[in-house]
């Protein structure tokens, strides 16, 4: 088939602004996978072979079913394989944290290099563990497993230390779900301000599309972080570069210019 | 070929269609393993959504069409769902990035059976509701009312302006209950006996009892951000965030 050049981007400015039909989608992606050399339109051959891909076979007229092995369908099978061994290694830690706080408890006080090995030993497997459990709760499909992980890092920990700060950094600005980044918030304002943890909170401004997330950081920047040169750039690029709810923008001014 | 063969087997064996008439089509999707559970996720950018468990064995799927003008001339609704059934995980998503997400006036009715998680997100859909699901239940919005009834175990839901509305059967220590908005209202129902502790963070809004809510005796200097209060005693905690709207807790 012969395809239009000019018609093709006609279509895909059409398409990137939904309008075309369903017919010219189906133009589009006739022309994107098939092998042809695409010149200056190689770029969007990725995004129409996903489609593509995704319409394995039609049910009928109306229906289509995606392949089976969609990265979705497959990210979602691979964490919850990982659910039997989390929640195993879940209950693993906590039955050896409990155990190994009981036999640390009752452990008779001993000045032998031995005793103080065996119970350095065991604190260190505890405090392994105790990480385990909380990454695999961490990484589980269920948003609700994912704030019990985060909520944990928060209860375990009294002070913060720069793997936590960076993994909390990740569910800040990586996570799918709203109220996860919301408990990491919540848990990053548990811990006292340290350079890392600034930088994570300044950086997360800069990736958040959701008002409630990024009032959010503004209250933890107040919060703690206070004002300074650093703060008030990272608030002044807030407000010159995004269409920003009102209520962002007059909490940035008051931010920026205190009475 | 395997494919081809899988890909068949998966077809006929799930996924069964028996259109009905008028703008609603029914729809039965089959599932590998009837009556257990199992999960269900959505995540369609501009259909309201509402689930309930039930005694059946599978899932029964409705599309209520009620589209006007414009938006009638981009065919058939059916056409903007995918829908994947596999071992008892079910994806029901908007085809690609067509138009089609962006029509309005579809509403996705589901019945599911009880035992099964729900895992529920629109954008534009001005509506998600939620009952007698006995599983996990995340649902997310942005323009949308968010609605949760009869539910025991976990709850995790938000929306930017939208309300949103949970009824807890009972409080269980090992769940998780997380919901926030930016500019709606928070309601939540417990029974009377509830003992739970509230975590309430509301920045500009208020917040309204119809318990008595006492000083939690666990406060700490941590988690400062949280006001935090028992009910009767209390006990399992449930997180509540707005920033611009009111917090309703309310005895059932």
């Amino acid at each position: 088939m012969n395809y239009d050049k000019h018609k093709v981007k006609e279509l895909l400015h059409n398409y990137y602004e939904g309008k075309t039909s369903l017919s010219e989608e189906q133009y589009l992606s006739d022309y994107f996978n098939s092998p042809r050399d695409l010149g200056d339109l190689e770029r969007y051959r990725a995004e129409f072979k996903y489609c593509a891909d995704l319409r394995i076979q039609k049910t009928n007229k109306d229906f289509s079913i995606k392949n089976i092995d969609t990265p979705q369908l497959k990210t979602l099978e691979d964490r919850l394989s990982k659910k039997g061994f989390s929640l195993l290694h879940a209950a693993a830690g906590f039955i050896l944290f409990v155990v190994g706080f009981g036999v640390g408890k009752t452990f008779p006080e001993s000045n032998t290099d031995t005793y103080r090995h065996e119970i350095g030993l065991l604190r260190q497997e505890t405090q392994q563990l105790r990480s385990l459990m909380i990454s695999s709760l961490t990484n589980h499909p269920f948003a609700s497993q994912r704030i019990q992980g985060i909520k944990a890092i928060g209860h375990h920990y009294s002070e913060s230390n720069d793997k936590i700060l960076i993994l909390l950094g990740q569910y800040l600005n990586e996570d799918d779900n709203l109220n996860v980044r919301l408990a990491s918030i919540q848990v990053l304002s548990d811990f006292e301000q340290t350079v890392l943890s600034k930088k994570i909170i300044l950086n997360a401004l800069e990736h958040q599309d959701s008002p409630m997330i990024i009032i959010g950081l503004l209250q933890l920047i107040k919060d703690f972080a206070g004002n300074d040169k650093e703060v008030d750039e990272a608030l002044q690029k807030l407000k010159n570069q995004r269409n920003l709810d009102i209520e962002i923008e007059k909490e940035i001014n008051n931010m920026l210019n205190p009475i | 070929m395997k494919k081809y063969i899988s890909t068949t087997i998966i077809f006929s064996a799930l996924i069964f269609m028996t259109p009905s008439f008028g703008q609603n089509k029914k729809y039965t999707i089959n599932l590998s393993k009837p009556g257990t559970e199992g999960i269900l996720k959505i995540d369609v950018y501009n259909a309201s959504i509402s689930v309930r468990g039930y005694d059946g064995e599978n899932i029964e799927f409705n599309i209520i069409d009620k589209r006007k003008g414009k938006d009638r001339g981009f065919g058939n609704a059916e056409a903007y769902y995918n829908i994947v059934e596999d071992n008892n995980f079910v994806i029901i998503n908007n085809r690609d990035n067509s138009p089609h997400g962006r029509v309005k006036g579809l509403s996705l009715e589901l019945k599911v059976p009880k035992n099964f998680s729900v895992n529920l997100s629109t954008y534009f859909g001005p509506e998600i509701q939620v009952s007698e699901i006995k599983g996990e239940i995340e649902v997310d919005g942005y323009f949308t009312d968010i609605t949760v009834d009869n539910a025991i175990a976990d709850v995790v839901g938000s929306t930017n302006h939208g309300d949103i509305g949970v009824t807890l059967s009972k409080v269980i220590e090992s769940k998780t209950y997380y919901m926030s908005s930016y500019k709606g209202n928070v309601h939540i129902s417990l029974p009377k006996d509830t003992d739970a502790t509230l975590l309430i963070d509301n920045y500009f809004g208020k917040y309204q009892s119809d318990f008595q809510l006492n000083l939690n005796a666990k406060a700490t200097t941590k988690t400062t951000k949280f006001i935090r209060r028992d009910i009767n005693g209390g006990g399992p905690e449930i997180q509540l965030i707005n920033y611009f709207g009111d917090i309703f807790i309310r005895s059932k």
